[in-house]
């Protein structure tokens, strides 16, 4: 049983639903799939949107479904104790690939926008902090923390929104359609190591505090955050349609908002709002680590203390081995596109069955549990009768 | 957790962090000493002779107010060769983060400005919003020295026009990225503005010359043409009286040009002659006043900008420079240019002439719109453009502004009509799609961009010109 203190509230899993669906998309996805596809990037997303909102719409039903349980303590009830450490174990090292990701495109982006002149290992050592910290942390800080972030986040996104809408002609996305079918279906299908984020959250099944508001707020964050990645894309796409070669890594964003600024006597308006935008990409990385430990938690007998400090550390290694961000990008496009989107559209699914199968047995066994209340009642109460009945006929004789 | 564990790991923070700091790069002298920082950059040449030529702010942390302002050029067999000689040549390292135009210099080849460009872009040297402009008479190289002689403290000066233009003049500007967007577009041509310094004396004596052959009148062209006659002494009259030297020099010289242009147009809108004079009205009158003799008393230089514009594109390597009118027509539908001074030249209203109306424009909305019509290409340009009236003492009578109204909307919609007609047409002549008619099927109309003949799209313009009370 999840602790009433330790749950986060609809308001809290909506800022987190958004988070995740924004954050990592908007980083890298774009160039890369803009240089693939050219203006049909804006197709592949789209239909790579639609598939992940419809994994987020089966997340919800099993988060509404689910008992205040565990995702696996549900698992190992179901599945038996073995089976539930495997399957965690899988989870932790598709959450922990995820994490180093993104860090990878934070660690881009810092170093092409904000801190040029400064080693990356260095800002890497602040940020592999912040996930031994929040990964030690609760699902109910994550939440707060989200919850307190979010007017910030949203305020910089939308002024961000209202500059590129303002700078960027929208009429240079056109014509779709120049690749095919085949070859976008296939190259979006290549990035699906970008999508499925909210297959993390099996770590919030049973500790959201339910209300009727619950999937309305879910799924209208999940929307908004796809909104929102496909206007930046639609931004990029018009910017740099015919110049795909131009875009650098890291640049894409902060290049078409000061583009769009069409100023440059300006100033660099966009990077401040960045900066604040920024902090949600942050909050994710943070997630990811949580759901690594929160995972691993369940299948090694070790502190969570000691296990987010090793996935701090062993995220700062691999860093510190893997430091082009192109060869990690290549290394997920290559190797994780079926995994990943095996994982994404199958941890839903398995948490819709598991949390349904878990609410039928719970079912079974209230009906079973009230029959049996019933017939005891029944059962007293005839021996009552006949207790009663007795005692009339005592007193008769 | 317990407190001791707590105390810990805090102290395990502090000295991560202390850690971090002494990670962080050491240098021994400041940014400042070290670095420069340019501002606009000139380039001349083609590949394998490359000269580059840029205007610095120099900070100085030790001495007077804390900056010095100098062109620093070097070459070399590539750009980027020719760009890290710069930085040897000046013993600093050059910083391009304020980078704000790009000048390229007379006669330079498409090929060459496309790889120039293209390297700067995507070595991030120059931002996607950096303007281009052409230098149309002179290298780049002189250019930007003759502008960095204008004033001591002007460090800026051609970065500040060139913006200034963008944000609050009527006219065409190019930044890097619509430069290669649209060079790389299925039109492949892409328009630049012209940039270039004149004497200040040369240039009013141009105007005076002029003075007589660019004005026009009414839609009425008999009438038009006596009218012509005594506003054209009236004014001289006043131009001798000194009057507005500055802006009446700057407006005589696009004058000059225009009425050479009507010429070529075929007349059409010399019967108009309306001269509208937005872009070069406000934006020479600013750069007047910017023109500094304080060069060790050489010539009076003023920065002269954006009434015309070279375009690349077609079969040609070299840059087409379009005249006056058709630089206007290319102004008007551009939907980025919202804002700036128009105006219009005697006009004869109600049996009145009107020398002179200024309006300033406070919103401008263009549609483009293509379809396949019986066979042809139709592009159909829908211009509507709203006007607030300088001259407001014209409106004194209510009866009289009514009139006024009516007849300066249509005479605006004329000048539209006739600009964009002429850069049409221009366009089909040379053969540069430099409207961008060819990529606005492409994109919007496939039917018409199969067997798309630049010289067979039928162009409909439907100006609706408001002036606002």
């Amino acid at each position: 049983m999840v602790e009433t203190e330790k749950r986060i509230s609809t308001a809290q899993l909506f800022t987190v639903i958004f988070i995740l669906g924004m954050g990592l998309k908007i980083l890298m996805l774009p160039v890369l799939m803009l240089k693939v596809l050219g203006r049909d990037s804006v197709l592949g997303l789209a239909a790579m949107g639609v598939v992940e909102l419809l994994c987020l719409g089966a997340m919800l039903a099993a988060i509404m479904l689910s008992p205040e349980k565990s995702f696996y303590d549900l698992v190992s009830e179901l599945a038996g104790k073995i089976a539930a450490k495997i399957i965690f174990t899988v989870f932790a090292a598709f959450f922990f690939f995820k994490l180093v990701l993104l860090a990878g495109e934070v660690r881009v982006f810092f170093s092409e926008n904000l801190l040029q002149n400064f080693s990356s290992t260095v800002y890497s050592i602040p940020l592999c902090g912040l996930c031994v910290v929040i990964g030690m942390g609760t699902l109910r800080a994550i939440g707060r923390a989200s919850q307190f972030l979010f007017p910030f986040i949203a305020a910089a996104t939308l002024c961000l929104f209202v500059l590129i809408g303002m700078g960027v002609d929208f009429s240079e996305m056109f014509p779709f359609g120049e690749y095919g079918i085949k070859s976008i279906a296939s190259d979006s299908f290549k990035h699906a190591m970008w999508f499925g984020d909210y297959s993390s959250l099996v770590v919030v099944l049973g500790a959201v505090k339910r209300t009727k508001r619950t999937v309305a707020a879910g799924v209208v964050a999940g929307v908004l955050a796809s909104l929102a990645v496909m206007f930046y894309l639609l931004g990029l796409t018009a910017s740099f349609s015919n110049v795909c070669y131009l875009i650098r890594f890291g640049q894409n964003v902060t290049g078409m908002s000061h583009y769009a600024l069409g100023d440059v006597m300006q100033g660099r308006l966009d990077v401040m709002l960045f900066c604040l935008w920024t902090v949600s990409v942050l909050v994710e990385a943070g997630f990811y680590a949580f759901a690594t430990v929160s995972c691993l938690n369940n299948v090694l007998p070790v502190k969570k203390e000691i296990l987010s400090l090793a996935v701090g550390v062993a995220l700062f290694v691999l860093l510190l081995l893997w430091q082009s961000t192109s060869d990690l990008q290549a290394f997920a496009v290559k190797y994780f596109a079926v995994p990943a989107f095996i994982f994404q559209i199958a941890v839903p699914v398995f948490a819709l069955i598991i949390t349904a199968a878990a609410r039928r047995r719970k079912k079974k066994n209230l009906d079973a549990s009230s029959a049996l209340q019933n017939a005891a009642a029944s059962k007293s109460e005839a021996a009552f009768c006949d207790a009663k009945e007795k005692g009339a006929e005592c007193e008769a004789e | 957790m317990k407190r001791s564990k707590k105390i810990l790991i805090y102290k395990l923070s502090c000295f991560l962090f202390a850690i971090v700091l002494l990670m962080l790069p050491q240098r021994s002298l400041p940014q400042s000493d070290i670095q420069v920082l340019a501002t606009v950059l000139g380039i001349d040449g083609t590949n394998g002779d490359v000269m580059v030529s840029a205007q610095l702010a120099v900070p100085v942390a030790q001495t007077g107010d804390g900056k010095a302002s100098t062109v620093a050029k070097a070459t070399g067999g590539s750009i980027s060769e020719a760009l890290e000689n710069l930085e040897i040549g000046m013993g600093r390292r050059v910083n391009f983060g304020h980078l704000s135009t790009v000048a390229a210099g007379k006669g330079m080849l498409l090929s060459d400005i496309k790889e120039f460009v293209s390297y700067l872009m995507s070595s991030g040297k120059v931002g996607p919003g950096a303007y281009l402009v052409y230098c149309a008479q002179s290298t780049a190289s002189d250019f930007i020295e003759q502008a960095q002689k204008m004033g001591e403290s002007s460090d800026a000066e051609v970065g500040n026009f060139i913006a200034f233009n963008k944000s609050g003049n009527h006219v065409t500007t190019a930044t890097a990225l619509k430069f290669l967007q649209t060079l790389h577009s299925t039109s492949g041509a892409a328009c630049l503005p012209c940039v270039q310094l004149e004497d200040e004396n040369s240039d009013s004596e141009q105007g005076d010359t002029s003075v007589g052959e660019g004005r026009g009148g009414g839609s009425d062209s008999q009438e038009q043409g006596e009218e012509n006659g005594s506003q054209t002494s009236e004014k001289r009259k006043s131009e001798q009286e000194g009057k507005e030297a500055e802006k009446s020099g700057g407006e005589n010289a696009q004058n000059e040009e225009q009425s050479g242009d009507e010429k070529e147009s075929g007349g059409s809108s010399a019967k108009n002659s309306q001269d509208e004079n937005g872009d070069s009205g406000s934006g020479k009158a600013s750069n007047g006043k910017k023109s500094s003799g304080g060069n060790g008393g050489g010539e009076k230089k003023k920065l002269v900008a954006a009434d015309s514009i070279a375009v690349y594109g077609g079969d040609k390597e070299e840059p087409t420079v379009l005249n006056t009118l058709a630089t206007r027509g290319v102004v008007w539908q551009d939907t980025h240019s919202n804002y700036g001074l128009v105006e219009l030249r005697n006009v004869l209203i109600d049996g009145q002439t009107v020398p002179s109306v200024s309006a300033r424009l406070a919103g401008k909305s263009v549609k483009k719109s293509v379809k396949v019509i019986n066979g042809e290409n139709v592009l159909t340009y829908k211009i509507k453009v709203k006007l607030k009236l300088d001259d407001s003492h014209l409106c004194v009578n209510p009866d009289f502004f009514g009139i006024l109204k009516d007849k300066l909307e249509k005479e605006f919609e004329s000048v539209i009509r006739n600009n964009l007609a002429f850069a049409v047409q221009t366009s089909k002549e040379t053969g540069i799609d430099f409207l961008g008619i060819r990529d606005r099927f492409h994109k919007f109309c496939r039917k018409g961009a199969h067997n798309f003949d630049l010289t067979a799209v039928v162009v409909h313009i439907e100006p609706k010109v408001i002036i606002q009370t």
